[in-house]
């Protein structure tokens, strides 16, 4: 059992310099939180904070109904892999690893079984004799890892845990990471900067700017439903693309133009353009790349709704396994398409391109909310 | 000609090494090699080398009861100096370690006895200690003759050479707590460890190197004391804080037995080396990093 509720939690690190502002959230038991955001938006420091390595300065911070905020690191039962590792230099790996239960009594023979256990799904058995000073980055991050997972805190609290590792490797403890969820039934707080990691791991993803919670909901939600631009444009990857348009009513139509480029506007994207009086303003349209079509008759799925076409000019091209990310140039726009490996465009080509109405994004041009969240 | 170059390009080095030695050869070399040479002498009231005695010197002294007592009581004064110097800097060192404020006046407060010369501070020793006008008595309530009562002579004097000694080791450890990196403390405060677990899992080993390096220095520095013992107590009462060196300053300087100190000399310069070997091929094994 450990619920983790924030309230209104700040962080002022020098007068008037907040790292983080306002901070709700309530962190059921058994959830896999993730916290992403640009660097340097707070998000260790929230990790810190509910560790007890920074001071509070405003809020309040409950772990399992009980005010914490006075109570020490030590007493608040939490195990933490840190950014920047934080071995003990002068321990060996194994050493390192029993340090917590050591200092717990636990019985030496325990340990050892712990350690190894923990070391087998980390594949460091082979360093648990070395120092862990001499260790690579990856090797030390694993370290740290264990460290952490040798204990059954009450939350784990991980601050990029995977970032120093190959990809192989990383998809591999990414997978080792979600086991140990459901076996250890613990609640577990992750800061990461990879995309995959929070879509494939969280049952709730945390996305901060500046810190503050833009956004706090499943990875489905807030791919498909983000609150605003920057949500939107950080969630998926690669990310969401942009357009500024002109909402125009043509007899009874409400219009998207561009350049002459005109999307008629239907049902809900229709209704929230009149009721938030866009039409004759500007608005922000946003598209995923996966929802760009370069083919009228190809797609894949059935509620595709392709508009007019585009004519773009390629001028990049990059292949990433089975697919190709296309980046090209519209009207002083780069827009960006994930497309199939048998598409031949090159760079230079001028092509049409077409996108899926029922996946367009209307943002507002000042606030940036989505005009559409909520449906 | 190509020998030439060979030659020169061989030289060269030495050169480079010339002053130095010439240094070290005047005042290190010479006087070493001299005093192994004096031990095996007697000697006039000249200190010139006049009857060749072969290992007399050292039997003599091997046979000294005076001998023996300064071999005791210099043991007891370096253990009581280098634990309580090395314990006074390292707890100075810890508490400085944390920022407040006026860290910057108690950090030189705790480095000012390096900058003391051991002589002027026994001054100030000796007026403190003073029985009837000293402030030791007056705040602790005691009448006693510390510098003149055998029994707390060599007490005062290793106490004051600790303290002297401390300046130094505190910015040793003051820069070894420096050394160690802060995140591995909050990683230990997570993983539940209590002050005093940090202290002997986390600081120590982190400290071990340099506090290998204080240990030889302050032993080394230790048998050394000279000034404190002169100006405070001269030796005594009685022979009582007769440290090896100021035996060896007595017999030269005052019995003329150049020869005997000269052995004497040599003694304390085993001592040291041997003490010195000894930690350096435990070292070897013991300390971490
Ligand atoms: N000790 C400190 N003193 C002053 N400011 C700090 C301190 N630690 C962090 N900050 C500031 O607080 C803000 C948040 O930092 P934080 O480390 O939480 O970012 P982050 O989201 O973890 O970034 P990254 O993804 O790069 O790790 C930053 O602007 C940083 O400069
Ligand atoms: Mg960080």
């Amino acid at each position: 059992m450990s619920e983790i509720v924030l309230r209104n939690v700040c962080k002022e690190y020098n007068k008037g310099n907040m790292a983080v502002k306002n901070f709700n959230l309530d962190i059921q038991d058994k959830e896999f939180i993730i916290f992403v955001g640009p660097s340097g938006c707070g998000k260790s420091t929230t990790l810190r904070m509910i560790a007890g390595l920074e001071d509070i300065s405003n809020g309040e911070l409950y772990i399992d109904g009980e005010l914490v905020n006075y109570v020490e690191p030590q007493g608040r039962d939490l195990a933490m892999v840190f950014q920047n590792y934080a071995l003990y230099p002068h321990m060996t790996v194994y050493e390192n690893m029993a340090f917590s239960l050591k200092i717990r009594k636990i019985p030496k023979s325990e340990i050892k079984k712990r350690v190894h256990e923990v070391a087998k799904i980390l594949e460091i058995e082979q360093l648990l004799d070395r120092r862990s000073k001499d260790l690579s980055g990856g090797q030390k991050q694993r370290v740290a890892i264990g460290s952490a997972i040798m204990r059954q805190p009450k939350a784990f609290l991980m601050d990029e845990p995977l970032s120093n590792l190959d990809a192989k490797l990383r998809a591999q403890m990414r997978i080792e990471l979600a086991k140990l969820h459901e076996r250890l039934e613990t609640t577990i707080i992750y800061v990461t900067h990879d995309q995959t990691e929070a879509m494939t791991l969280g049952s709730r993803i945390v996305v901060m700017l500046d810190g503050e919670i833009q956004q706090a909901a499943a990875p489905e939600i807030l791919y498909n439903n983000p609150i605003n631009k920057f949500v939107a444009g950080f969630i998926g990857s690669p990310a969401m693309n942009f357009v500024r348009m002109n909402v125009i009513s043509d007899t009874s139509e409400i219009m998207l133009e561009k350049e002459g480029f005109r999307i008629s506007t239907k049902n809900r994207m229709k209704e929230v353009l009149i009721s938030d009086n866009c039409v004759g303003h500007e608005v922000d349209l946003g598209i995923r790349p996966e929802n760009i079509y370069t083919e009228v008759g190809k797609e894949s799925a059935i509620d595709v709704d392709l508009t007019d076409a585009i004519e773009v000019e390629v001028v990049a091209r990059e292949l990433v396994g089975a697919e190709v990310i296309l980046y090209a140039n519209w009207c002083g726009v780069q827009l960006c398409a994930r497309v199939e490996q048998e598409n031949t465009s090159r760079e230079g080509d001028r092509v049409n391109w077409y996108l899926d109405c029922n996946c367009i994004k209307l943002f507002d041009v000042k606030s940036e909310q989505n005009l559409m969240y909520g449906e | 000609m190509n020998n030439k170059i060979g030659a020169k390009k061989r030289i060269e080095p030495y050169m480079y090494l010339v002053p130095c030695l010439l240094i070290f050869g005047v005042f290190l070399f010479y006087p070493f090699f001299k005093t192994i040479y004096l031990s095996l002498y007697k000697t006039n009231k000249l200190g010139e080398a006049k009857l060749f005695v072969g290992l007399g010197n050292y039997t003599d002294l091997l046979q000294s009861s005076s001998f023996w007592n300064s071999m005791m009581v210099t043991a007891i004064f370096v253990l009581i100096v280098v634990v309580g110097s090395m314990l006074l800097g390292l707890i100075a060192a810890l508490l400085c370690n944390k920022a407040f404020p006026g860290i910057r006046f108690f950090s030189t407060a705790y480095a000012l006895p390096m900058a003391i010369a051991s002589s002027s501070a026994a001054m100030v020793f000796q007026i403190m200690l003073d029985p009837s006008v000293g402030i030791v008595n007056k705040i602790l309530h005691l009448d006693i003759n510390w510098i003149n009562d055998p029994k707390y002579a060599l007490i005062c004097v290793a106490v004051l050479t600790a303290w002297l000694n401390s300046g130094i080791n505190f910015l040793y450890f003051s820069a070894g707590l420096g050394n160690i990196d802060e995140s591995i403390y909050e990683r230990a405060s997570v993983d539940g460890a209590n002050s005093v677990q940090k202290f002997f899992s986390l600081t120590l080993p982190g400290l071990s190197p340099i506090l290998f390096y204080t240990l030889v220095v302050n032993i080394i520095q230790a048998f050394q004391s000279f000034g404190q013992v002169k100006i405070l107590t001269e030796g005594g009462p009685g022979e009582s804080t007769n440290l090896i060196v100021y035996s060896i300053y007595r017999d030269a300087f005052f019995n003329y037995r150049f020869g005997s100190a000269a052995a004497q000399s040599v003694i304390l310069f085993a001592i040291i080396m041997v003490l010195t070997l000894v930690m350096f091929k435990i070292e070897k094994r013991g300390v971490k990093y």
